[in-house]
């Protein structure tokens, strides 16, 4: 830790004397040591099982502050995020869209027909909330409880008119739009140019 | 990984083109560069860019002592870019080299498109450029250039975070029906300022004449401006 801020510091002595006092809206993650993830939310984790390491996050967007689990379960990408007492808020994981229920995946469909000229899927992830004993039942018996609340978060590539620009629909269970949200994409200046 | 592991790398990555400033002709020296990007609207953009060269050590010249600093040149650039998907851009535009004695044009052609690896933004740039000058034949050359930015804290980049960049490209070039292979690595150590502002410190390693007998390696500091 302490080599690392030293030779950060050395790197850029010579260029801080411009960086800004600058306080603007953000949203963003650390990534934080597992010791001081609230037990609850570590149980939490063990009861789903993980087939890889869980990286552990500090997520702070403009009036919340979460912490957010990340691992693989059974080759499937898993998000859960917990409220920074360890209270669970939701289970995120990306799916197939073959995993999407027939008649569900053809309303989806239709809905976005209606939206967009073209779009294409990006990442389908499933999204669980309610009691964690009903979630974790739901995920290791690879069937859904009634009692849990089920959305489909889908980010994709869509063109209306115009360019092409990427959006995060939310559709119920049912197959309905709950939310649509434009994602603005972070700029690249410094990559292309 | 860890940030201690990434930052070693990076400096791996410096300590090794050390050595090889005792093995072959060495330049070197830094390169300050300002770069302005500016959104018209959805589709279309510009770029304007003036980087300046400076050496401070050469032994591929006669003179006794191989520490000098010299001033080189300066390039300005103006680019013109047109979204043409959602992660891709088309870009023209011109460049003017500024030397002591001598005044050149590039004109320039690029296709870049984005891709993503895991959490790592990467970039693809397809170019071709022509530069023109009144005592040399023109140059042409077509280069792909592979740019990765490694976020060193959290999933991405975010305002006042650090992250890794590396640049690695292939210039081909003919000149006087004579053809010519370079290539460039360039580790970069990056900071956000802000949405606006980042800044950048990297070393800019460039093997000239790779297929030639006499192969010549320049290496820049490089201090990055991105505004």
């Amino acid at each position: 830790m302490k080599t690392r801020n030293i030779i950060l510091s050395i790197s850029f002595l010579l260029l801080f004397p411009i960086i800004s006092k600058a306080q603007q809206k953000y949203e963003r993650e650390y990534r934080i040591k597992s010791e001081i993830i609230p037990q609850s939310a570590k149980e939490f984790v063990d009861s789903i099982g993980s087939d890889s390491k869980i990286k552990w996050y500090k997520e702070i967007s403009f009036n919340d502050v979460t912490i957010e689990a990340k691992f693989k379960h059974h080759n499937k990408k898993f998000s859960v995020e917990f409220d920074t007492l360890g209270s669970l808020q939701d289970v995120e994981f990306i799916i197939d869209k073959r995993e999407i229920t027939p008649i569900v995946y053809k309303q989806i469909e239709h809905k976005l027909d209606s939206l967009y000229q073209k779009w294409k899927f990006q990442k389908i992830q499933i999204h669980y909330r309610g009691h964690p004993r009903d979630i974790t039942t739901s995920i290791n018996q690879n069937k859904r409880c009634e009692s849990i609340k089920v959305y489909y978060e889908i980010v994709l590539k869509g063109k209306s008119s115009g360019s092409a620009q990427l959006y995060e629909i939310t559709f119920s269970e049912q197959g309905e739009i709950q939310d649509i949200l434009q994602i603005i994409q972070d700029k690249a200046d410094h990559l292309e140019y | 990984m860890n940030i201690s592991i990434k930052l070693l790398l990076v400096f791996i990555i410096f300590i090794n083109s050390k050595n090889i400033f005792a093995q072959t002709q060495t330049r070197a020296g830094f390169i300050p560069s300002i770069n302005y990007n500016h959104k018209i609207d959805k589709v279309w953009e510009v770029n304007f860019k003036f980087e300046s060269r400076h050496f401070v050590f050469d032994n591929t010249t006669s003179q006794s002592d191989d520490f000098e600093y010299r001033y080189s040149l300066s390039d300005v650039s103006a680019l013109v870019g047109r979204k043409v998907g959602l992660n891709s851009k088309v870009v023209l535009g011109i460049l003017t080299r500024i030397e002591p004695d001598a005044l050149s044009y590039r004109t320039i052609q690029q296709f870049i498109f984005q891709t993503k690896i895991n959490n790592f933004r990467v970039a693809h740039r397809i170019a071709t450029d022509q530069t023109f000058s009144s005592n040399e034949s023109t140059e042409f050359r077509l280069r792909y250039r592979l740019s990765a930015e490694i976020p060193l804290s959290g999933l991405k980049v975010d305002a006042k975070e650090f992250y890794f960049k590396f640049n690695t490209e292939a210039l081909n070039g003919i000149q006087d029906n004579e053809y010519d292979l370079e290539l460039r690595v360039v580790p970069n150590i990056g900071f956000v300022i802000n949405e606006q502002h980042k800044i950048e410190l990297g070393l800019d390693n460039r093997f000239v004449s790779f297929i030639d007998n006499q192969t010549r390696f320049t290496s820049w500091v490089t201090i990055n401006w991105f505004l």
